[in-house]
């Protein structure tokens, strides 16, 4: 089916269907490609929990802002904006701390090999597709033994949240990460759907992979039979990277991880190996606390789950905008609230 | 040479630095080594006097340079007026430790720039500032010209939309040199003057224009609409976006519409004039891809038809434009 069919069909559907899209990169395509205004009233997308900025907890950025007292800070740009209890790492850096925006972790490797009387510290967020390049780098260090490197980790593992946003009923039927499933097969997207009995649809980024997936979902619902589709065979299969798996195996194991707004889920997380103790900046730390406190009227917990729409919150585009973000859904580019504001808001 | 503070000192050193690499590439007949260039009168129109400042990193790139940049960014921003520009001065801060020739090359190829837009360098003024080692040039340049009366308050409901060519080259660029990654991207830095002069020569009616830099399109148009207070719309479909542009955009999470151009300008034009217009920029060789990408409408700010037929806004740019973390 073309385009045109495919939403031709989504519209013959009378029903009322919740459709949970997992991974912020889908929300910022259902934007960018305009898809909500071709859907009818029936069908709802919400947002999920597959920001990896939106979830890093206020005391993560606070330890990094911290540890950025000591160490030059190297992160992705999607989180020097998330707010810590006290500041985020563009406010730190603001005031002099260095936090340095990484379009690669290697460059990080390189600048430590030529500096190696400074101290660096990776900010290591992300989920199973950016473990692997972690790890990645992990070899470099270890291979080029440069020992003035640490790495401070939130790293989250998407099976457990979306079981998790399953039990909370979060949504009637799930849009899965393309590019997670990428690297882990679609085979735990099974188990979920033996286990909640509703539709798990793994799906690319295009326009057309998106109505495809909702078009199954439809489908599925009308049909009361509900199994697991890959619609991003290009890249996706049932065992995913078995060598980027493999790469991660090596340095990292599960953990039970905390998700900002949600709270602990169990092995949903990755830390370092006890082996490789010499580059973990976690040990310096206890667990991280799960509980947390939020600006007073965010939402972004019920944001983050699907219980709400962005808009609902009472703080959206007046308190909190992305130039002043008050939650992290606001903070991220990838985040639900951003992306809601920027598509209605002008 | 490595340029030393003393080369920013005023005194003899500055002097030879200017003689030999600022002069010898700059020189004209309006060019003075006084504290001010004297200029001819210019008929009795007002003038178009702009000014900006140029930062960046790598200095060089496929396509261009800090100097091409320079001189092309204020050309360009002079021309949106609609009118002719004429002098420009270049004002430069040198970290200690650039090596000369970095700054013969930089001055050479804004000479070139200057000659493909036809202006002159006629003043300008060195700066040295201890840095971090490994040099680093900064460059200011603003340029006067003749006001072709242009704005966007002339802008009304039906008048067309044309880019004058593909969106995003030169950020794309940049973008790709820092991360390392190896493509056939180049910047699209180039002075528009041959495209305008096409359009006023032939008594094109122009509206307003924008040279679409920092923030991009979508920077523009929402200028545009919040000055005519009219809705801009755009036809995704209709948008030229280079493949490799378009590839790397995917990669990154970035989007064309947001990202800045140095040789493209957004041309408003009533709807009667949009093929004549067209025709003409399409002959000039930094017009080959221009197109009509929309249109504007009662209302307020930018929304774009996508290409899968549904419809989005397209807001101001805001942050630090990133490529995303997955």
């Amino acid at each position: 089916m073309n385009r045109e069919a495919l939403v031709g069909r989504i519209n013959k559907f009378a029903g009322k269907v919740k459709i949970m899209e997992v991974c912020g990169t889908h929300t910022a395509a259902v934007d960018g490609f305009g898809l909500r205004a071709l859907l009818p009233e029936g069908v709802s997308l919400v947002s999920g929990p597959g920001c990896p900025a939106c979830v890093t907890t206020a005391e993560d950025i606070d330890r990094l802002v911290k540890l950025s007292e000591n160490a030059q800070v190297w992160t992705f740009g999607d989180m020097v904006g998330i707010p810590g209890s006290v500041s985020s790492l563009a406010e730190a850096r603001a005031r002099g701390a260095e936090i340095k925006i990484m379009y690669s972790p290697f460059e990080l490797a390189e600048r430590a090999a030529q500096n190696p009387k400074k101290n660096f510290l990776l900010a290591a967020v992300g989920f199973e597709t950016t473990v692997p390049v972690y790890a990645s780098l992990l070899d470099t260090l270890v291979e080029k033994k440069i020992s003035n490197v640490k790495i401070y980790t939130s790293l989250k593992t998407m099976p457990e949240a979306i079981n998790a946003a399953a039990e909370k009923n979060a949504a009637d039927a799930f849009i899965c990460p393309g590019h997670v499933c990428a690297v882990t097969g679609y085979g735990f997207l099974e188990r979920l759907c033996k286990k909640h009995k509703m539709p798990f649809v793994a799906a690319g980024f295009e326009d057309y992979h998106i109505l495809a997936a909702i078009c199954e979902i439809i489908r599925q619902i009308e049909s009361n039979n509900f199994c697991v589709k890959n619609f991003y065979p290009s890249v996706v299969s049932k065992n995913g990277n078995e060598t980027a798996q493999k790469a991660v195996d090596k340095y990292f194991c599960k953990t039970d991880a905390v998700w900002r707004g949600i709270g602990v889920i169990k092995n949903s997380g990755y830390a370092l190996r006890k082996k490789f103790f010499e580059y973990n900046a976690n040990l310096v730390y206890g667990k991280t606390s799960a509980e947390e406190k939020f600006f007073a009227g965010c939402r972004c917990a019920e944001v983050l789950m699907g219980g709400i729409r962005p808009n609902e919150c009472g703080l959206f585009g007046g308190a909190c905008r992305p130039e002043c973000p008050k939650g992290a859904c606001m903070a991220s580019g990838e985040g639900a609230c951003s992306i809601y504001y920027k598509g209605t808001v002008n | 040479m490595k340029i030393l503070l003393k080369h920013g000192s005023g005194g003899l050193e500055t002097r030879e630095l200017i003689k030999n690499i600022f002069l010898k590439h700059f020189y004209n007949k309006f060019t003075s080594c006084d504290d001010a260039a004297s200029l001819p009168a210019v008929g009795t129109r007002g003038m178009a006097f702009t000014t900006d400042s140029y930062v960046v990193k790598p200095l060089f790139f496929p396509g261009g340079d800090i100097g091409r940049l320079a001189v092309c960014g204020t050309v360009n921003d002079l021309l949106t007026t609609g009118g002719v520009p004429m002098y420009i001065s270049a004002s430069f801060i040198i970290e200690e430790n650039t090596d000369a020739k970095i700054l013969d090359e930089i001055a050479r190829s804004m000479r070139r720039a200057a000659d493909e837009a036809g202006v002159s360098i006629v003043t300008g003024d060195t700066k040295v500032t201890e840095g971090g080692g490994e040099g680093g040039v900064y460059v200011t340049t603003s340029g006067i010209g003749t006001d072709g009366g242009l704005s966007p308050r002339l802008i009304k409901e039906g008048d067309c939309i044309i880019t004058s060519g593909s969106l995003g080259n030169h950020h794309a660029c940049i973008v790709s040199q820092r991360m390392g990654i190896t493509n056939s991207i180049e910047s699209d830095a180039a002075p528009l003057t041959g495209i305008v002069r096409g359009l006023t020569n032939a008594g094109v009616t122009l509206r307003a224009m924008r040279d679409m830099t920092r923030g991009g399109a979508a920077a523009s148009l929402n200028e545009l609409s919040e000055a005519c207070g009219l809705k801009a719309v755009l036809n995704e479909s209709e948008i030229p976006v280079d493949v490799n542009v378009a590839g790397l955009c995917k990669i990154l999470g970035l989007d064309p519409l947001q990202m800045g151009n140095e040789g493209k300008m957004l041309i408003i034009v009533p709807e009667r004039e949009a093929d004549r217009a067209l025709g003409l920029i399409k002959k000039s060789p930094c017009g080959e891809y221009a197109a009509v990408v929309g249109r504007f409408y009662f209302g307020g700010g930018v929304e774009l038809v996508t290409r899968s037929g549904g419809r989005r806004v397209v807001p101001m740019p805001s942050g630090e434009g990133l490529p995303r973390i997955c």
